[in-house]
């Protein structure tokens, strides 16, 4: 009798667990999360102070180069002190953003409208929007019920369950055209996944490390396999046609790309838990006692699907609807519904008075992302506005020594790996694709190389955009849940990134030139 | 109606007023130039002496009209084939120097032409400077009698230890995303200069840059500020280390 009712005991306290474990108005991404420093990341908070203001004040007084203006010069050491606190952390990101801010008007880099107005661009409002709408998946369980589902089908074990978010991301890919919308789809199945395998915000393991980390490339460098994978890829297509005559469809990109994209996944899928971060054994599996039985009773115990769930599901399915058919608006609607427009429309619905399914109070939106975004941004159109940026990248491929005569592979080489490591000193795909493209093209043409041998490769790399969490919106949204580190990003990022440049050029010598796009 | 658009519409409606004056008064045709280089080199105390190369190509003689910005110039000269003697002339709101290029009848005989004036207040450098220190510099051409001019530059030489601050409007504008304002910052001597060139310039065009310009040296207390922040930091904040703090 008494065994009995231990054995019931037990099983209630583990139940309890569980649905603490799944309950996350419990980890709130509004709330700033702690994370507890290695004894690396502590020496870099440390010292990343002084180095920060070491490196500003050393750009910031250095003799005036020619071909770049006094704010263009401020713009660099603000934001090269930024980076370098960003990375190291001596304060929190989005404090960093902020004195970024600051620095950028008190310094004359850019000037205090410009720099407050960034915080009313349609990537803050999208990013919003969508915390709203990802707050309707949480409140109504939806969100719990779909990732428990994902995982009672593949998560017997961390690499099934890894491998099945990598080919969600895939599907994604080409349906949906913005990779924020994507990743704020996918953060809550994810946040309850890690839960299961027991990584929360307070308490990361292997798993929650790898898991959002391998989302995140997925969701940046999957929308590099189709031509309509970013606006920014539009964007090198046009500037390649306009500034060469060169043509590119939408299957010739797909063909050339695509291969090289699932690759790089599944090379990182594959090496990132066993090299890179490493999986210990018992993170390899649920943390949950009685394991998938009793998340299959937990599922039960779900009951059927709600009404709140079923609205929610609509709501979401109708923005869902809109940014997939985005290139039929103009045809039905005589106009185009910007993706911010639809999320801001399911948001609407999802707040009217006895229609909605939350109230203000209880939409889960990070303040303290948008500020940080908002100080990425600034920084980031400031390089661009006062024409750092240019200057930075001109001169680098002028110091390169890449003349008439050198090897078309030395070029292509050099070529691939600045466009791929460039993604590090910005916070826009666009601003990097409108800067590097001409200048790649006119290395291309200087040097009497065909101009698509070099633009098109240096084009696949636009979307990759995956070292540090203010290079893209995705991974500001994956960043805000505190599941992985700066440096845990830099890590990955860098060595994916490094496998890129790799495969891009085994590519180049012999799938794009079976393709006829390289010599 | 905003009064932006009230003063953009007068001076569209000034700019059409005095083409259409200048061309009654010209020739159906004007001269070709093959080159046109104007240098600004400017002062500290806002004056500026100007030298204007013009390489006209062949065509009969034909009067032509440089565009200044005041009636009140200093040393104007002109060197070069038929010694043409310039002076200043008032068209509409804008004040010229007007010279007649001597006929040529093949390629290059009429060679070049070197028109050169000092004149005060190219930019405003007394009073009060703007925020930061900046002062503003506006260049501004509008080709109202050369039929075509193939290749145009003009270089702003800033006084020695000022630099370009940045770089606001520039006129054309680059057509396309991707494309830059034909302007580049180069160093000129012991001076820093801005280059603005291009090909292929009408009857009509306009070439414009407005700039903020100021003295090069930063002030120094920001180092002494940040570096005693900085120390302060490793002073205070030593409990990092242990996990603590920041």
């Amino acid at each position: 009798m008494a065994e009995m009712t231990q054995g019931r005991d037990a099983a209630a306290a583990a139940q309890s667990g569980l649905d603490d474990l799944l309950d996350l108005d419990k980890h709130k991404l509004a709330q700033v999360p702690e994370r507890k420093a290695n004894a690396t990341e502590r020496w870099m908070k440390y010292l990343g102070f002084p180095l920060g203001i070491a490196v500003f004040l050393l750009i910031f007084y250095m003799p005036l180069p020619a071909g770049l203006t006094a704010s263009g010069q401020a713009v660099l050491a603000c934001f090269a002190l930024a980076l370098v606190w960003w990375v190291c952390e001596p304060v929190p990101t989005y404090l960093t953003s902020l004195i970024l801010m600051l620095a950028l008007v008190f310094t004359d880099g850019w000037d205090q409208e410009h720099v407050l107005g960034v915080l009313g661009f349609d990537v803050i409002w999208l990013n919003v929007m969508a915390f709203v709408l990802s707050s309707i998946l949480v409140k109504t369980a939806l969100a719990k019920r779909l990732a428990l589902n994902l995982i009672i089908r593949f998560g017997h074990n961390a690499s099934k369950m890894l491998l099945a978010f990598i080919v969600l991301q895939l599907c994604l890919a080409p349906l949906i055209p913005a990779t924020a919308p994507r990743a704020v789809m996918t953060l809550p199945l994810m946040l309850v996944v890690a839960a299961i395998y027991g990584s929360t915000s307070d308490k990361v393991n292997g798993f929650g490390r790898n898991l959002f980390l391998q989302n995140l490339l997925g969701v940046n460098i999957f929308s590099s396999g189709f031509m309509t994978g970013s606006t920014a890829n539009l964007i090198a297509i046009s500037l390649i046609m306009s500034l060469s005559g060169e043509k590119v469809f939408y299957t010739d990109w797909m063909f050339a790309n695509l291969p090289v994209v699932l690759v790089t996944m599944l090379l990182a899928w594959f090496f990132g838990p066993r090299l890179l971060i490493r999986l210990k054994p018992e993170e390899r599996r649920p943390v949950i006692p009685g394991g998938i039985e009793t998340l299959k009773r937990q599922l039960e115990r779900m009951g059927r699907i709600s009404f709140n769930e079923k609205k929610a599901a609509a709501i979401f399915g109708l923005v869902i609807f809109l940014w997939i058919t985005d290139r039929f608006h103009m045809a039905w609607f005589g106009f185009e519904i910007n993706p911010v427009m639809a999320a801001m429309a399911g948001a609407i619905i999802t707040f009217l008075p006895k229609v909605g399914i939350i109230k203000w109070n209880e939409a889960d939106i990070p303040w303290h992302l948008m500020l940080f975004s908002a100080g990425a941004y600034a920084g980031g159109l400031a390089l661009d506005n006062s024409g750092a940026a240019r200057w930075a990248i001109g001169n680098l491929f002028r110091h390169l020594d890449v003349g008439p005569g050198t090897n078309f592979w030395v070029v292509y080489v050099i070529v691939i790996a600045a466009n791929m490591y460039a993604h590090i000193f910005f916070t826009s795909k666009t601003m990097r694709v409108i800067i590097m493209m001409p200048i790649v093209i006119a290395v291309a043409q200087q040097l009497g190389f065909p101009v698509l041998a070099l633009a098109l490769p240096a084009a696949f790399t636009t979307d990759w955009v995956i070292t540090l969490p203010i290079n893209a919106k995705p991974n500001v949204i994956y960043f805000s849940t505190g599941q992985f580190s700066v440096l845990d990003n830099i890590k990955y990022g860098f060595v994916v990134s490094t496998l890129g440049i790799i495969i891009l050029t085994i590519a180049g010598m012999t799938w794009f030139r079976f393709l006829g796009i390289t010599p | 109606m905003s009064a932006g658009a009230g003063t953009g519409k007068r001076a569209l409606a000034a700019a059409a007023a005095l083409l259409l004056v200048l061309g009654a008064a010209l020739p159906a045709r004007g001269r070709e130039l093959s080159r046109y280089e104007e240098t600004v080199t400017l002062a500290a105390d806002g004056s500026a002496r100007v030298r204007v190369l013009l390489e006209p190509r062949p065509g009969a003689a034909a009067p032509v009209l440089i565009p200044v910005r005041s009636a009140i110039l200093r040393d104007v000269r002109a060197k070069g084939a038929g010694s043409p003697a310039p002076r200043s002339v008032a068209r509409g709101n804008g004040q010229f120097l007007e010279i007649v290029l001597p006929p040529a009848p093949e390629a290059g005989a009429a060679g070049t032409i070197e028109v050169t004036y000092a004149m005060d207040g190219y930019f405003k450098a007394g009073g009060r400077p703007g925020p930061f220190g900046n002062r503003r510099l506006d260049y501004r051409f509008v080709s109202v009698s050369f039929a075509a001019i193939d290749r145009f530059s003009a270089s702003l030489v800033l006084p020695q230890g000022w630099v370009f601050n940045a770089i606001g409007r520039f006129v054309p504008a680059p057509e396309k995303e991707g494309m830059v304002a034909p302007f580049t910052i180069v160093r000129a001597g012991q001076r820093l200069a801005g280059r603005i060139g291009l090909s292929g310039l009408g009857l009509g065009d306009e070439v414009a840059l407005s700039c903020t310009v100021r003295h090069g040296r930063r002030s120094p207390w920001l180092i002494f500020l940040l570096a005693a922040l900085a120390a302060a930091y490793l002073v205070f904040f030593r409990d990092v280390l242990r996990g603590k703090g920041a």
